[in-house]
C-alpha cells in the first residue's frame, strides 16, 4: 500500500470516528454531515491547495509552501513525493448548515472528544467596553458584536448584566457602515414593533430590562456571514468605600433560583438541554442558557477604563482580572484588561485610591433647558473617627492586623497591613451599644465550593469580634431555614466555640429559599437593650428579588441590615437594595478577597456610631425631588450620594447636620472653590435613574398603582431604560428574504467559582 | 404595520450648515419613529438625536450640530428616519425646519425636502 493510501486510511478513520462522536455526543448540532467533505485532487475553495510535481509540505490551516525556499520553525507536516497521489480533506471553515430548529448546525463541535473542552459557535463574538470616569461619575460605552456563523438566517438573543444603577440612555445599531439610533418606547409597544419587523424580515433590535441589573438584547434577521453591532451607553455613579472608589462592570448573570410557582422567573438552563427546550415555550420570565463545564465560547471581552480623578491617584487595583495600568499624569490612569483574561465569567472590579487622608464631600451640578440637576456626595465627618495617620512599620504577614490597647485618652488604635504599607488608625472609643447579631448564611447549591468557604470564613471572623455583652445567632438557609438555636445566644467563649463548630459543619446544596432565611432572621424576638444587626451572606442568585425586598420592608422593625455579596458575580441589585432598606451598607467578598479583612472593616463600621437623622441646609438653593427620598445614615468610611433638581444659585455653603452618639455634628460643603464648580452633563440621567430606582423600590411594598406609571413617564421623558420602557431599532432599508429564521440564545459560562451541576437545570 | 424610511434634505444654499433641528409629522396617517440615521456628509454622518419627551406627544423632533470646518453647503441629506406606518392610510408627511444655522449661530434661510423609500 502506498503511503498516500495509508494516509487516506488514517484520515478517513479519524473522520469517521469524529463524525460518530459528533452524532452521539451532539446529535442536535448537526453530526456527521457537517464535519467534513472529501475534496478531490486539484480542488479549490475553503481547503484550497495547489498541486505540484515537486515535493510539497502540507500544513494545517491550508497554508502551502514548496519545500524549497521555506524559512522559519519546523511545523507538523505531511511530505508528498513525486508519483504519489495526494488527497486533501476539506474542513468547513465558516458556513455550516442548520440542523434543527433550536440551533443551526455547528460542525466545529464534531471533531472533538467528549472530555475535551469544546468551542461552541456563537452569534455573539465580542464585547468591547470603554469607560471614562470623571470625578465619581462613569460614562460607559458597550459594543456587542453579533454575527451569524451559520448558513441560515438567525435571531440572536443575549441575556446580560449591567450595573444596577446604570442609566442606559443610548442605543445604536450598526448594519454594515450604517448606524441607526434606537428609539425609547413603552415596552409593549417596542416589543410589538420588533416582532412585526422580525416577522417581515427587517433587520431589527430590541433591548429590554428584566431586572435593574439584567437585560435582554435581541437582534433579528442576521443573515449568514453578516455582522450587526449594538452600542449601548450609560452613566452611573461610583461606589466609594473605605478609601477606595470602585468601578464595576458585571460580565455574566449568575444562575438564579426561583421558588416554585413564581410567575416571573430568571431560569438557568443548560445549553441544548431539555430544560432549555421547555423554557422556550414558556410565555413568562427570562431564560439564561449556560455552557456545560466542557464547553467554551469564542465570546471575549475587551475593556478599558480611563480615569480622570482630578486629584492624584495613589493606587489602582483589580482583584478579579489582570490589567495593565498606565498613568499619563498623576491624576489620570488608563486601565486595560489583559487580552488573556477576557473570558466573561466574573465581575470586573476596579478600585482606585486618591491622594489625601480622606475625600471631601462634593457638589456637582448641571443645567440645561430642563433646569438644574445636582449630585451631592456626603462624606462622614471626621468626628466619627478621630485620627488617621500613616507609619512605616510593616508586618511580615500580608493579612496581619492587630488591635492595640485603648489609650488613656479614650481612643483605640488599630494597625493594618495594606498593599502600600502599614496604616495606623486611631479611633474614637465611644462605647458601642451591645449588639444582637444575626448571621444569615446562604447554603444553597450556587454557594457550594469556594463561595461558601469565603462566607464561612467571614462568619468565623465575625464571631471572634463578638464582645461579652453581645448576643448572636446563626441561621442557614437553602431549601429551608434552620439555625443554631431558638433564641439569641450570649457571646460567651463557650458559645462562640459552639457557633464556630456549627459554621464549620455547614455546606452548600439545594435551592435558595431566601424568604425562609429572611423570615427566620427578621421574626426573631428582639432584645431592645441591644442594637440588632442582621447580616446576610449570599451570592443573591435568586429570581424573586422584589418578593424578598417586600418582605424586608414588612418585617424590618428597628433592625439594621448589612449585606455581604459573596463570589465572583453576586447579584448586586438585591444586596444593595436589602442594605438600603435595612439602613445598613453592602460589602463584597470576592473569591480573591480576604474575607477576614472585609469583616474587620464591617466591625469597624458598626463599632462606631453612625450619623443619623440627617438634615440639609441647601445654602439658598431651591432644591426639590431629592433621591433617595429617605436620607440614609452615614457610616465610617461610607459616603452617601444624593441627587436632585435645583433652581437658583448656591449663595452659602451647604450644611449637613446629623446626630452622632455624643450630639449634633455638621458637615460643610463650600459654595465656592473647586468642589462647588464641578459639572457633568450626565447628571440629568443619573438623577432620572435614581428617581426610577426609588419609585421601583417603593413599588415592592407600596400598592400604589401610580408608581409604575411614574417610572414609565420618567424613563420616557429622559430616554432611559426601565422595566416599563425598551429601546427598539429597525433598519427599514434592509429586508431579508423569508421567515426570521432560527432563534439562537447566546449561552454564557457559569460564574467563576460556581458549579454548573448544582445550579443549572438540564 | 409596514416599515419605510424618509430621507430628509436641507438646502442651505452657499452657507455651511453646522446645526439643524426639524420636526417630522404626518398630516394624515399614523407614523411611529423606529430609528434614526445620519446623513451623507461626514459632518452629519453620526445618527442624530431625537427628543424623547416630544415622542410622548407623538412628535418627532430631530437635531444635530457639528463644529468642524468641513461642513456641507447646498442640498444635502442630513438624516434618514425609519418609520412604522400604522394602518393602511398613506401618510402625508410634513417636515418643519425649526432652525438651520452656521457655526457662529447665524440662522440660515434653508429649505427642506423629503423622500420616502421602502425596502423591496
Amino acid at each position: 500500500m502506498s503511503r498516500a493510501w495509508k494516509i487516506l486510511l488514517v484520515v478517513g478513520t479519524v473522520l469517521c470516528l469524529a463524525a460518530l462522536i459528533g452524532v452521539l455526543v451532539t446529535p442536535r448540532l448537526g453530526g456527521a454531515r457537517d464535519c467534513a467533505r472529501i475534496a478531490g485532487l486539484r480542488g479549490h475553495g475553503a481547503g484550497e491547495f495547489l498541486y505540484s510535481d515537486e515535493s510539497v509540505e502540507w500544513f494545517p490551516h491550508h497554508y502551502y509552501w514548496p519545500s524549497y525556499g521555506r524559512h522559519g520553525p519546523a511545523r507538523p507536516m505531511l511530505r508528498h513525493h513525486p508519483g504519489e497521489e495526494l488527497w486533501i480533506i476539506q474542513k468547513p471553515t465558516a458556513m455550516v448548515e442548520a440542523s434543527d430548529k433550536e440551533t443551526p448546525g455547528c460542525g466545529q463541535l464534531c471533531a472533538k472528544l467528549p472530555e475535551e473542552e469544546k468551542e461552541v459557535p456563537l452569534p455573539l463574538k465580542h464585547t468591547d467596553v470603554a469607560a471614562r470616569i470623571a470625578g465619581y461619575i462613569a460614562t460607559v460605552d458597550v459594543t456587542q458584536q453579533y454575527h451569524n456563523p451559520y448558513d441560515t438566517k438567525i435571531e440572536a438573543v443575549y441575556v446580560f448584566p449591567l450595573p444596577q444603577n446604570a442609566a442606559v440612555n443610548e442605543f445604536v445599531m450598526t448594519v454594515g457602515e450604517r448606524r441607526i439610533r434606537g428609539i425609547i418606547r413603552e415596552r409593549e409597544e417596542a416589543e410589538e414593533i420588533y416582532r412585526e419587523a422580525r416577522r417581515q424580515g427587517y433587520v431589527a433590535s430590541l433591548l429590554t430590562q428584566e431586572r435593574p441589573n439584567i437585560f435582554t438584547q435581541s437582534v433579528a434577521n442576521i443573515e449568514p456571514g453578516k455582522q450587526i453591532d449594538i452600542n449601548i451607553k450609560y452613566f452611573h455613579t461610583l461606589a466609594y468605600a473605605d478609601g477606595w472608589y470602585e468601578f464595576v462592570f458585571p460580565m455574566v448573570v449568575g444562575p438564579r433560583f426561583n421558588p416554585p410557582g413564581f410567575s416571573d422567573p430568571v431560569r438557568a438552563v443548560g445549553r441544548g438541554s431539555p430544560a432549555a427546550n421547555r423554557a422556550r415555550s414558556a410565555s413568562e420570565g427570562t431564560t439564561v442558557e449556560y455552557l456545560k463545564p466542557n464547553e467554551r465560547s469564542g465570546h471575549d471581552v475587551a475593556l478599558t477604563v480611563d480615569i480622570d480623578a482630578g486629584v492624584e491617584i495613589e493606587d489602582v487595583q483589580s482583584h478579579n482580572h489582570v490589567v495593565a495600568v498606565h498613568q499619563p499624569s498623576p491624576s489620570q490612569a488608563e486601565v486595560k484588561l489583559n487580552p488573556n483574561d477576557s473570558i466573561p465569567n466574573k465581575d470586573f472590579v476596579l478600585r482606585y485610591k486618591v491622594a489625601g487622608q480622606r475625600i471631601k464631600s462634593a457638589f456637582v451640578t448641571h443645567r440645561d433647558e430642563r433646569g438644574g440637576y445636582f449630585t451631592l456626595m456626603v462624606y462622614p465627618p471626621e468626628s466619627l473617627w478621630c485620627e488617621n495617620t500613616w507609619c512605616e512599620n510593616p508586618f511580615s504577614h500580608p493579612d496581619q492586623r492587630e488591635s492595640l490597647p485603648a489609650s488613656a485618652s479614650g481612643t483605640e488604635t488599630r494597625r493594618y497591613e495594606t498593599t502600600s504599607g502599614t496604616e495606623t488608625r486611631r479611633y474614637a472609643s465611644l462605647p458601642r451599644k451591645p449588639m444582637e447579631m444575626i448571621f444569615v448564611l446562604d447554603c444553597s447549591g450556587s454557594m457550594s465550593g469556594k463561595p461558601i468557604a469565603q462566607a464561612k470564613t467571614a462568619v468565623e471572623r465575625a464571631l471572634r469580634h463578638m464582645q461579652p455583652d453581645d448576643t448572636f445567632q446563626i441561621i442557614r438557609f437553602s431549601n429551608n431555614a434552620s439555625q443554631l438555636g431558638p433564641k439569641p445566644i450570649e457571646a460567651t467563649p463557650e458559645n462562640i466555640r459552639k457557633g464556630l463548630r456549627y459554621v464549620k459543619s455547614l455546606h452548600g446544596g439545594g435551592g435558595t429559599m431566601m424568604i425562609e432565611g429572611m423570615k427566620a432572621a427578621l421574626d426573631f424576638p428582639h432584645d431592645p437593650r441591644r442594637l440588632r444587626v442582621v447580616t446576610f451572606l449570599t451570592d443573591g442568585f435568586i429570581g424573586n428579588e422584589r418578593e424578598i425586598l417586600g418582605e424586608v420592608h414588612k418585617r424590618l422593625g428597628d433592625t439594621r441590615i448589612f449585606s455581604f455579596g459573596v463570589g465572583s458575580s453576586p447579584n448586586r441589585y438585591l444586596l444593595e437594595r436589602m442594605a438600603k432598606l435595612g439602613c445598613g451598607v453592602v460589602a463584597y467578598v470576592g473569591l480573591n478577597d480576604s474575607a477576614a479583612e472585609v469583616i474587620d472593616l464591617f466591625f469597624e463600621r458598626i463599632s462606631h456610631p453612625a450619623m443619623t437623622d440627617l438634615a440639609i441646609d441647601w445654602g439658598g438653593l431651591r432644591v426639590f425631588e431629592v433621591f433617595p427620598q429617605r436620607l440614609p445614615d452615614l457610616f465610617v468610611g461610607r459616603p452617601v450620594i444624593l441627587t436632585g433638581r435645583c433652581d437658583g444659585e448656591l449663595a452659602a455653603p451647604i450644611r449637613i447636620t446629623g446626630t452622632v452618639a455624643d450630639g449634633r455634628h455638621e458637615i460643610t460643603v463650600p459654595a465656592t472653590g473647586e468642589s462647588a464648580g464641578a459639572t457633568h452633563d450626565g447628571l440629568p440621567f443619573v438623577w432620572a435613574r435614581m428617581k426610577i430606582a426609588d419609585l421601583y423600590d417603593r413599588a415592592t411594598y407600596d400598592d400604589n398603582n401610580e408608581l409604575p406609571q411614574l417610572v414609565k413617564a420618567t424613563a420616557l421623558e429622559y430616554g432611559l431604560m426601565s422595566a416599563y420602557t425598551a429601546f427598539v431599532a429597525v433598519d427599514s432599508l434592509t429586508r431579508t428574504a423569508g421567515d426570521y429564521g432560527t432563534t439562537v440564545a447566546v449561552p454564557v459560562p457559569v460564574p467563576e467559582g460556581v458549579r454548573y451541576e448544582t445550579t443549572v437545570s438540564d | 404595520m409596514r416599515f419605510v424610511y424618509v430621507d430628509v434634505f436641507i438646502d442651505a444654499g452657499d452657507q455651511p450648515l453646522a446645526a439643524y433641528q426639524f420636526e417630522l409629522s404626518a398630516a394624515q396617517g399614523e407614523i411611529k419613529i423606529v430609528g434614526v440615521e445620519g446623513g451623507d456628509h461626514p459632518a452629519f454622518a453620526e445618527p442624530p438625536y431625537y427628543d424623547p419627551k416630544a415622542l410622548q406627544n407623538d412628535r418627532i423632533i430631530i437635531a444635530a450640530f457639528d463644529t468642524d470646518t468641513d461642513l456641507p453647503t447646498g442640498k444635502t441629506r442630513i438624516a434618514r428616519v425609519h418609520l412604522a406606518i400604522i394602518g393602511n392610510q398613506k401618510p402625508d408627511y410634513v417636515v418643519e425646519l425649526s432652525v438651520a444655522a452656521t457655526t457662529d449661530g447665524s440662522e440660515i434661510p434653508a429649505t427642506t425636502a423629503i423622500a420616502e423609500g421602502e425596502a423591496q
